[in-house]
């Protein structure tokens, strides 16, 4: 009935006109009923999405059945609608004799949308949960004055991110790069006006403006090296400049666009910041869509960064360090949001480490882990909105306690997201965690990198850390004796069914998502037809012994268990063996650097923006007491000029005839000279 | 002769001329006029057929003296380049017109017949098709912005007048010298087939002769300089901006907005129609530096109005730092920096026409222009608010809107300029500045969204101290106010109740003590969301950011043409500099003074009619590089 | 010397002096009239150099010159006399400083220097004659007064 090409114009068309009936009737016809399109659009996306996955594998059936010459070939799809601009021959052809692509040179950006598997898988992960979250928020946000607003925003942004995930050239994705942006800018600042979401919002915008221009910058690189920038003409032609700085510059410069999207280290410091938005915002775009779209970038990009060996090691490392930064900050913070945030920030550390091993197995574990990743921490947030909603806005762990009667629903879905984040044994953070481990460890042992067993090492390190600081939180505000704020008043109780709904949904995926892809292999051959991976199933990699995986597997299991023993053992007791490790930390300043972030905001605040500011001012007075008063100066020069002439009209008759008598012999002696 | 093209000229220089009556009569007519025009221009753009060919030409012979060889022509025409620019201006004086609708009481009369006399100089300026009428219209602009500024500004509208007055006819002399100097150049050195005698003033004939038989570089640079004068003021480029902040600051709203939206596009204009296309050597050759003075204006504009504390102010220098990467890219001398540059043009004019009206509608309701008395306002005006958004938003270059359409293409060109193979000279810092350049995108999305914040978000404060009627008149006239605010109908207290129990306490608490709609002053309509009137100012500004930003090939396919014929000889001339042997090999030494620019070595007398005409021997070839290993 | 040479420097000596004389008196005098005089004195040296050279050269051109010059004094004494009395009546004096206020603004007034102080002659009337009846106390002075009485 709809064929792939109708599937991708669909999939993001739904939203927009949503948002934009929403934001057009919003606030005279709809008020209270403001959800109705948005969800209505985000169900129908949905359910397209998984259409578009269905009509995908069915294509690489028939693939399978028709050995060719390429793996992927045929499996995409591509759809143009409209030229943004056209500027034909717009850079004169390369006079080093480098090899020109086809249309080299050609400025024509059009808005086409691709179909191949890592969009769909993709498509299908945006829209499913943001219809949950939608649906979440028709409780959470119920009496809200922007309640319209709200669903507006929404809607654009499912819209900008699945543009995002399927536009088909560089413009295109930097364009929808950009726009998800703003929809994380006005989500953030959605309570405008509290000054901290204000300034959040904008933080956010600035620090993945930073990111946006290396992006940018990477954009205008590949335009200048390859002559196009439509993803075909660029990965087609990418195995031509093996070994060219440039190659390796881009991809550097696209990874600082996907760090900042991507809260990687440097650039994590907005999502933290960023939890001033509503708590569904904060589980639909900084942590499950938003933030994985510089995962998703880098690993689009696989042909780029497979000819740039070193590009890949600093993903692995940029990847490494974030993970191990955002766990151990994650450890001390005491609001639940914000420990759900670096929580956020480390695994996508984790899924820049699988990328950075450049193999198919760590680019689809990488690809892995966004997906579960998604479910579960999509289903952390919203439980956390869940406890937020019935403690009237309290969300710091140390004020709450014992919720574990009151509010069951919650605890289940909690307990049930909690034991998929820590990678217990069936549920799908397991997978998807192992499948990383494993990537890394075949990749270590491959050309003995010692680069690779360090991150391997790291990662494990990170296992422990992740049970510890996902189970304290949990530990702290369902376990243990009944505390209660006082701005819950005395009737804290479970969420509405709208909210919980969701909750049990998302649960049940973050239990069984990793399982069933595992066990039916699906994932990873669906994604193998990517013609971005075709350069990948190419140099091959060795085959991974049974013993490797299970030696993987139940290292990764036992760290799991000392983790959630660890946690355990410190908060379902009392709290002075807490405070004791605590005191035993600090003695190396640890305790300190995770509980004031590694003092990254005082940092930049110190070096980057106080700097900045301050030539500003410098500037600022500069303009007024050079530039502009040096204009002034030059505007008194005639005043001056006639200020030194003036005696001379002194008014007596005999100065001036002296005055002519001795011109005239001035004269005289000329001529006569 | 073209009868559309010539009543938009005419029919404001009447309206200046006859407009009359009271306030009403005059507004009304004013409104009528620049209406009409648009209307026309709208027509125009619709009939315009693409191409090179001049559209909608009339030429008659004016000044045709039998004595003299003299032959200046009343010669107006649309090309290309002139096409867009056009059609913002009649798009803008509607808007200039309806913003001070009602701020406007004193000698309304005289100020719209000054508007109408702007209008026609600004309309002439873009189609001048001949140098006197081009430099006329150019002057005859000032006369009515200096009355207009200088009347109804601010406090301190006389220095303001003045002073824009004074900066912009210094340079403006200048240009006018270097304009003759093309001219005589051309009479001196007729083609030999053509030995007509005729002392042409036609930009085209001048330019097809320039280009058949270039000048001499050393000359070209120095009319190059004298014509920069002139068009760098009016641009203005970094470090001749400082009349631009004042001016701004004490015109009045409809001032801001044409200076902004018009003016300072005559400058860069100036440089797109005369200095690439008649002096493309020397712009080849000045290209780093001329680069580099776009690149202080880009980041020095961007870093003084991060600085600044008046929203005027602000966008004042904003427009610094935009008309900063305008240059950039007209300089930068390639088919998409051009054509970005020149989209940018118009993008700067809605965008940032619309934010000085934004501040005249601010102004006009709390009589204040400084950040710190604002805050809060989205929740009251969330029309403002929205407009404010989206023109911000533009400005900033968001993609999707007219700003990025621009921008990037831009920005791509500046970057070719550089990186595209590693021929072209000059190379490490045309690749420093491409990179540079990019700070400038960060700083404005930073000062921007910051002043937005201020202004918009946060707690509620509704500044104007000076007056102290904001906040102390409470608790009366609530009900009978902001009608037109959708948010403020749903009743205050079903808001409260519908927030039992609290979702999230980080709902502002509608405490009706701290903020909220309590704080209208009693009785003052203006304390409104924008009324009719002014959304029919700011809407069609918006959607034409729209547009443009989501079909900016439309726009571009009718200027490319024209442009690509404007900037062939810069090309050519930078492609001869770069196939020039002596190759800079000194890549890794960043150093302006590696080149020596052969400048004050050659006089040729303007008399002489030999001249060695250098056609294969080009002094690019004789730059010195001394750190060069080929030599 | 050739004689013809030499009545030239004879006559070219008188036209300078004349002129010079002239220029001296347009230059040091205040009275309007006395300067008018003063130009037509060096407006007349002027004139007997160009019938001196004109003699010299034989040709009439300067003579002629002459004659012109002379019609144009007149007119010019006409104008410059009735300009005199106009300024007169304004002023009620000759002094052309008296117009000096015509001067630049913020420049300093014009002041006569102040005349040297004369010595002063006139001796006091001597004797001074006390009251009927009293008699004179001292005659001190008589000393300075009548040194020879």
């Amino acid at each position: 009935m709809f064929d792939v090409q109708t599937l991708l114009i669909l999939i993001p068309a739904l939203p927009l006109a949503a948002a934009l009936a929403t934001a057009a009737l919003g606030t005279r016809l709809l008020r209270d009923r403001s959800h109705v399109p948005v969800v209505t659009a985000l169900v129908l996306s949905f359910a397209a999405s998984v259409l578009l996955v269905f009509q995908l594998q069915e294509r690489i059936e028939e693939r399978a059945t028709q050995p060719g010459s390429s793996q992927s070939a045929g499996v995409e799809e591509v759809v143009a609608r409209w030229s943004w601009i056209n500027v034909p021959d717009a850079m004169p052809h390369p006079v080093d004799g480098r090899v020109e692509t086809p249309g080299w040179g050609n400025f024509n950006i059009e808005v086409s949308l691709r179909a191949d598997p890592l969009t769909a898988v993709m498509l299908a992960m945006v829209t499913c949960i943001s219809a949950l979250v939608a649906i979440y928020s028709i409780g959470y946000m119920r009496g809200d004055p922007g309640y319209w607003r709200f669903f507006a925003y929404v809607g654009l942004f499912v819209f900008s991110m699945t543009m995002l995930v399927s536009a088909n050239n560089f413009l295109l994705l930097y364009v929808f790069w950009e726009l998800v942006g703003l929809c994380s800018y006005l989500l953030i600042g959605f309570w405008y006006e509290r000054p901290a979401a204000a300034a959040a919002g904008k933080k956010a915008f600035l620090v993945n403006r930073i990111g946006d221009v290396g992006f940018a910058l990477g954009i205008f690189l590949i335009w200048t090296t390859f002559g196009t920038l439509d993803f075909g003409g660029v990965f087609q032609s990418v195995g031509q400049h093996a070994g060219d700085w440039r190659v390796t510059a881009i991809c550097l410069l696209l990874l600082i666009g996907a760090c900042g999207k991507s809260a990687q280290f440097p650039l994590h410091v907005w999502l933290p910041d960023a939890m001033e938005g509503p708590t569904p915002v904060s589980a639909l775009i900084h942590a499950a869509t938003m933030v994985t779209a510089g995962v998703y970038m880098v690993a689009r990009c696989t042909p780029l960064f497979a000819a740039a060996p070193d590009a890949q090691y600093v993903v692995a490392v940029v990847g490494g360090v974030t993970a191990l930064l955002g766990a151990i900050i994650a450890i001390t913070q005491t609001d639940l949001k914000r420990i759900l945030a670096y929580s956020t920030i480390s695994h996508l550390g984790y899924m820049f480490v699988a990328l950075g091993t450049g193999t198919l197995l760590g680019i689809t574990a990488g690809m892995f882990h966004l997906i579960t990743h998604a479910f579960f921490k999509a289903l952390l947030f919203l439980g956390a909105g869940s406890v937020m909603h019935a403690a009237g806005g309290v969300i710091d762990i140390r004020r709450l306690g014992g919720l574990r009667r009151r509010m069951p629903v919650t605890y289940w879905t909690f307990l049930a997201g909690c034991l998929s984040i820590a990678g217990v044994v069936p549920l799908a953070g397991f997978w998807s965690k192992d499948a990383i481990l494993l990537s890394l460890h075949d990749r270590s042992g491959l050309f003995g990198g010692g680069l690779f067993e360090i991150l391997y090492l790291t990662t494990l390190l990170g296992v422990v850390l992740i049970d510890f600081y996902m189970f304290r939180p949990f530990f702290l505000v369902f376990h243990g004796k009944e505390k209660i704020p006082p701005e819950a008043g005395n009737h804290l109780h479970e969420s509405p069914g709208s909210m919980t709904a969701p909750l049990v949904v998302l649960a049940f995926g973050s239990v069984v998502v990793g399982a069933y892809f595992e066990w039916t292999h699906g994932f990873a051959h669906f994604l193998s037809f990517t013609p971005s991976f075709e350069c990948l199933a190419q140099s091959g990699h060795t085959a991974i012994g049974t013993a490797d995986k299970w030696r993987v597997a139940a290292i990764g299991s036992v760290l799991t268990a000392v983790g959630v023993a660890t946690a355990a053992m410190l908060y379902l007791g009392s709290g002075k063996a807490v405070a004791r490790l605590a005191r035993a930390m600090n003695v190396f300043g640890l305790y300190s650097l995770s509980y004031g972030k590694f003092f990254f905001d005082p940092i930049y605040n110190a070096f980057v923006v106080w700097p900045l500011l301050s030539v500003a001012r410098l500037a600022a007075w500069f303009d007024c007491m050079a530039i502009d008063s040096l204009v002034d100066r030059c505007g008194r020069i005639p005043k001056l000029a006639g200020a030194a002439l003036r005696p001379a009209q002194n008014g007596l008759v005999q100065f001036y005839a002296l005055a002519m008598v001795f011109g005239v012999l001035v004269l005289l002696g000329i001529m006569l000279m | 002769m073209n009868l559309l093209l010539l009543t938009t000229l005419f029919l404001p220089l009447a309206g200046a001329l006859l407009l009359g009556g009271d306030r009403n009569w005059a507004r009304h007519g004013a409104l009528a006029i620049s209406l009409a025009v648009l209307g026309i221009a709208v027509v125009l753009v619709a009939r315009y057929p693409g191409g090179t060919a001049p559209f909608a030409s009339t030429d008659w012979p004016w000044l045709d003296w039998t004595a003299a060889p003299i032959d200046v022509r009343f010669s107006v025409a649309l090309d290309g380049l002139s096409l867009w620019l056009f059609a913002l201006t009649a798009l803008l004086m509607v808007v200039a017109v309806l913003v001070g609708w009602e701020a406007i009481k004193d000698q309304a009369s005289l100020y719209y017949r000054l508007l109408m006399a702007l209008e026609t100089g600004m309309l002439g300026v873009f189609v001048a098709r001949d140098i006197i009428l081009f430099y006329v219209f150019f002057e005859f602009t000032l006369i009515p912005l200096f009355f207009l500024i200088g009347i109804w500004g601010g406090r301190q509208r006389r220095w303001a007048a003045m002073k824009f007055f004074l900066f912009t006819l210094a340079g403006s002399v200048l240009t006018f010298l270097g304009l003759l100097a093309v001219v005589l150049w051309v009479y001196y050195h007729p083609a030999p087939e053509a030995a007509s005698g005729r002392m042409t003033f036609s930009i085209a004939e001048l330019t097809a002769a320039l280009g058949a038989r270039p000048m001499d570089p050393t000359m070209q640079i120095w009319i190059f300089l004298a014509l920069f004068a002139g068009f760098a003021v009016k641009a203005p480029l970094w470090p001749l901006h400082t009349w631009l902040p004042l001016a701004h600051v004490e015109a009045p709203t409809a001032g801001s907005v044409l200076l902004a939206g018009v003016l300072l596009k005559v400058g860069v204009y100036g440089f797109v129609r005369f200095s690439l296309p008649m002096l493309p050597q020397a712009a080849a050759m000045l290209m780093p530096w001329l680069l580099w003075i776009s690149l202080a204006g880009v980041i020095y504009g961007a870093l003084v109005a991060l600085a600044q504390s008046d929203i005027k102010r602000l966008i004042a220098y904003s427009s610094v730092s935009h008309l900063g990467f305008c240059t950039l890219g007209i300089f930068a001398a390639n088919r998409l920096s051009v054509a970005g540059g020149v989209l940018q043009m118009v993008n700067h004019g809605l965008a940032t026409g619309g934010l000085f009206a934004v501040v005249g509608m601010l102004y006009e309701r709390f009589h204040t222009r400084e950040i710190a008395d604002f805050g809060g306002l989205a929740r009251r005006f969330p029309r403002l608010a929205f407009f404010t958004l989206v023109l911000t938003l533009s400005s900033i270059a968001l993609p999707g809107l007219a700003g990025f359409a621009g921008e990037f293409p831009l920005l791509v060109g500046v970057f070719q300029r550089g990186w595209a193979g590693d021929a072209a000279p000059h190379a490490l810092q045309l690749r420093a500045i491409a990179v540079l350049s990019l700070v400038g995108v960060v700083l404005g999305a930073w000062y921007m969204l910051w002043m937005y914040q201020r202004v918009f978000f946060g707690p509620e404060r509704t500044g104007d101290k000076n007056r102290g009627s904001g906040i102390g008149d409470r608790g009366s006239g609530y009900e009978a106010l902001d009608i037109s605010n959708p948010k403020s109908q749903i009743p205050h207290q079903q808001i409260s109740g519908s927030l039992s129990p609290n979702p999230d306490p980080r709902i502002p608490n509608p405490d009706p003590h701290a903020a909220g709609p309590h704080h209208f002053p009693k009785g003052e309509g203006t304390m409104r969301d924008l009324s009719p009137r002014e959304i029919c100012c700011l809407t069609p500004l918006v959607a034409m950011i729209f547009w443009i930003g989501l079909q900016p090939g439309f726009f571009l396919d009718r200027m490319r043409p024209t442009l690509d014929d404007l900037i062939a000889p810069v090309t050519r001339a930078c492609e001869t500099a770069s196939d020039s042997p002596p190759r800079p090999q000194s890549r890794g030494v960043f150093s302006l003074s590696t080149i020596h620019y052969p400048l004050p070595t050659i006089h040729y007398p303007l008399s002489t009619t030999h001249y060695p005409l250098p056609t294969t021997h080009y002094p690019l070839s004789t730059i010195h590089y001394p750190l060069s290993t080929s030599q | 010397m050739h004689p013809e040479i030499a009545l030239l420097n004879d006559f070219l000596l008188v036209g300078a002096a004349l002129f010079g004389v002239g220029l001296i008196g347009f230059v040091s005098r205040r009275n309007m009239i006395v300067m008018f005089l003063s130009v037509e004195i060096m407006l007349q040296g002027v004139s007997l150099s160009l019938a001196a050279w004109g003699r010299f050269h034989n040709d009439f051109g300067g003579q002629a010159l002459v004659l012109f010059i002379i019609a144009v004094a007149a007119c010019e004494a006409a104008v410059a006399l009735a300009l005199i009395l106009t300024l007169f009546h304004r002023r009620c004096s000759l002094d052309i400083a008296a117009w000096h206020f015509l001067r630049e603004a913020n420049q300093p007034p014009f002041r006569d220097a102040p005349l040297p102080e004369e010595p002063s002659e006139r001796l006091e009337p001597w004797p001074h004659l006390p009251p009927a009846g009293a008699r004179p106390e001292k005659f001190g002075e008589e000393d300075k007064y009548r040194p020879k009485v």
